[in-house]
């Protein structure tokens, strides 16, 4: 019991620093009033989209045919659609897969980039050089055009979309985990590991990653927003979300289609596209001008 | 390093990154299914046709025999059939629809930098005053703004609303009056509608392709312009609080002098540098814009193929866009050392 204690009592001991860093963090976010905004509209949209079920008036696909092409009433806060569609509701609807692509493409391109990165920053030689060479080819490309093509070629729907986004967004994150390895692999505490015969694999992942989580936060934060403008994009030029999905570039894409008769059937679902994308930047760049100790003036 | 070894250097580097992009594209191409079918037309043709196409472009072959006949193609130049556009080769689609969107994207890049760098110098030099804050937001949005809606919401505004309420308006879509064209045709010089119509002496066709792209163009250059205004505003920024713009205001200079003639020149260095890398967001931000404002551009042609699975088409755009944004990271890392002597010294 009581060396129980005892390790207790020395674990919040050295976990002191980090913790007092974290609270000074939080409250330099705090200062900012636009980091605030940010982080309350998108806690909104993640709130919408998770219960999405018992907020939204009516379904997804549900169409009250009586009801076609209604301008904004208390019925329908947002209008309606073409088919009677509640756009209310399937803005809020698609607030759940537009988010859920975003998280999908941005943590499984952090993931895949940081091994693959970690792995050429540590090694170095050959294989560093290989596996940039690598991403030097993907990189070659704009964002929105390689996935076109990749998802031309893979079959146009959302799950092939997004497999797209994932092999574009990978290689930045390759390039920067790799950077922050590159230098931190000099350091005396991971000699220190070394000499006490920790293996590469303990090394890597248990002694440098950790250092990375700041840097690989800021970019996730952000890179959240881009993907959300690319995956709807790309879904409003006809890849991904097939006829009738709410998902937010194809409703703009649909409302194009009546934009003098009934300009509201675009306008919210690119308002919702605004919104989302710039409380993630307004969040992104608060975190980094924080955790970047040179900007904290 | 000398000025002509760095570029040499850069320009070695540029060539397997080209290669490692052909070889993307290759392996998309194959992915689809029936490498062939880049090669035929929508046409139904003979098995012999069949044959003798896969005999031409050795697709009989082991695979990576296979790449070393695309390759060759490539670089003679045959880039495929492009069913979506009435099965013309690839390259004559190219040849085509490029031109349309150069002018686009010269505009749109011209006007986010005319705009963007004075927009960001008069913020920085009024930090913190309202219309600095104007500024910031309008950055903000600008990185968040989906293109093709804005785009939308610009037809809604300029076209329809302006016309409803008797005001002049803009053109909704096209790059010029289809009258215009056939009562004053212009002859196709550079294909740029604007410089051709200028050297042929044609004001009806100049005053309607001006009209057409003033929408397009400001569209386009939005998300740009936002960009650099905020980069101008920071370097601005950082280089007002150097030593040597304090020394040159206690000396009693101007404060114009100090600025436009101390201070600007180096804080264009970053400036350059996002401009340049913004240029692939333009490409990109291209393809939506152009389907949007039906601008006969490649990005419209490439949307064209897609919803067509017109592979040669796809592969083709994918390609040319991929040789352009090397490419113009190339000349900004050339411009970069000559603006900054510490690059190619370092």
């Amino acid at each position: 019991m009581n060396i129980r204690k005892n390790f207790l009592n020395s674990l919040i001991k050295d976990l002191e620093p980090q913790w007092r860093e974290f609270k000074f963090i939080i409250y330099l976010l705090k200062q900012s009033p636009l980091v605030i905004a940010g982080f309350i509209i998108i806690s909104i949209f993640i709130i919408a989209a998770i219960f999405a079920p018992w907020i939204a008036p009516y379904g997804p696909e549900e169409r009250i045919w009586a009801e076609q092409m209604q301008p904004p009433s208390f019925k329908h806060l947002f209008g309606t659609d073409e088919n009677g569609g509640d756009i209310f509701s399937r803005v809020i609807w698609g607030a759940r897969i537009d988010l859920s692509i975003a998280l999908t493409v941005v943590g499984s391109a952090a993931i895949i980039g940081s091994v693959i990165g970690a792995i050429s920053g540590y090694m170095g030689g050959k294989i560093d050089e290989a596996l940039m060479r690598v991403t030097d080819v993907f990189l070659a490309f704009p964002g929105l055009i390689l996935a076109m093509a990749i998802a031309a070629a893979l079959g146009r729907n959302l799950i092939n979309l997004t497999i797209a986004l994932i092999v574009v967004w990978w290689p930045s994150y390759a390039r920067l985990i790799r950077g922050v390895v590159l230098s931190e692999r000099e350091k005396l505490y991971v000699e220190a590991a070394k000499a006490i015969g920790a293996k590469n694999t303990r090394i890597i992942f248990k002694h440098i990653l950790p250092n990375v989580i700041y840097p690989l936060l800021v970019n996730a934060t952000l890179d959240l927003g881009s993907v959300i403008l690319t995956a709807a994009g790309l879904s409003f030029i006809g890849f991904g979300a097939g006829a009738g999905i709410a998902e937010w570039g194809r409703m703009i894409s649909d409302g194009r289609n009546y934009l003098f008769q009934a300009p509201w059937m675009a306008t919210f679902p690119g308002l919702a596209i605004l919104l989302s994308s710039l409380a993630l930047n307004l969040v992104g760049d608060g975190l980094r001008d924080v955790l970047d100790p040179r900007l904290r003036r | 390093m000398k000025m002509r070894d760095y570029i040499i250097r850069r320009l070695i580097l540029f060539l397997p990154v080209l290669l490692g992009v052909s070889m993307l594209t290759f392996t998309l191409s194959h992915l689809v299914g029936d490498p062939v079918a880049a090669y035929v037309t929508s046409e139904k043709i003979s098995e012999e046709r069949i044959q003798l196409i896969i005999k031409a472009h050795g697709l009989d072959k082991p695979i990576y025999i296979q790449y070393l006949y695309y390759l060759r193609d490539l670089l003679r130049g045959d880039w495929g059939i492009s069913r979506s556009d009435s099965n013309r080769p690839v390259i004559e689609s190219i040849r085509n629809y490029f031109p349309a969107t150069l002018e686009l994207t010269i505009v749109a890049m011209s006007l986010s930098l005319l705009m963007g760098i004075p927009i960001g110098i008069i913020s920085a030099t009024k930090k913190d005053k309202p219309i600095d804050h104007v500024v910031r937001v309008f950055a903000l949005t600008g990185v968040s703004m989906p293109v093709f809606w804005l785009g939308l919401l610009l037809q809604y505004i300029f076209y329809y609303q302006f016309k409803v309420h008797g005001l002049p308006y803009l053109p909704l879509s096209q790059r010029i009056d289809p009258f215009i064209a056939i009562q004053h045709p212009v002859k196709q010089v550079t294909g740029l509608l604007l410089l051709d119509s200028l050297i042929s002496l044609n004001p009806y066709a100049f005053k309607s392709a001006l009209e057409h792209i003033i929408m397009p163009a400001f569209c386009l250059s939005y998300v740009t312009l936002a960009l650099i205004a905020r980069m101008m505003r920071a370097s601005m920024l950082e280089v007002l609080r150097q030593d040597y713009i304090i020394l040159a205001r206690s000396k009693g200079l101007p404060e114009k002098i100090v600025i436009y003639k101390h201070a600007l020149r180096n804080a264009m260095i970053p400036t350059v540098t996002v401009a340049g890398l913004a240029f692939g967001g333009l490409l990109s931000g291209a393809v939506l814009t152009e389907t949007v404002f039906a601008w006969p551009g490649v990005g419209r042609w490439s949307t064209q193929a897609i919803l067509t699975s017109d592979i040669g088409g796809i592969m083709g755009f994918t390609l040319l866009i991929a040789i352009i944004y090397v490419l113009a990271n190339l000349i900004v890392d050339v411009l970069y050392a000559i603006l900054d002597p510490r690059i190619r010294l370092g």
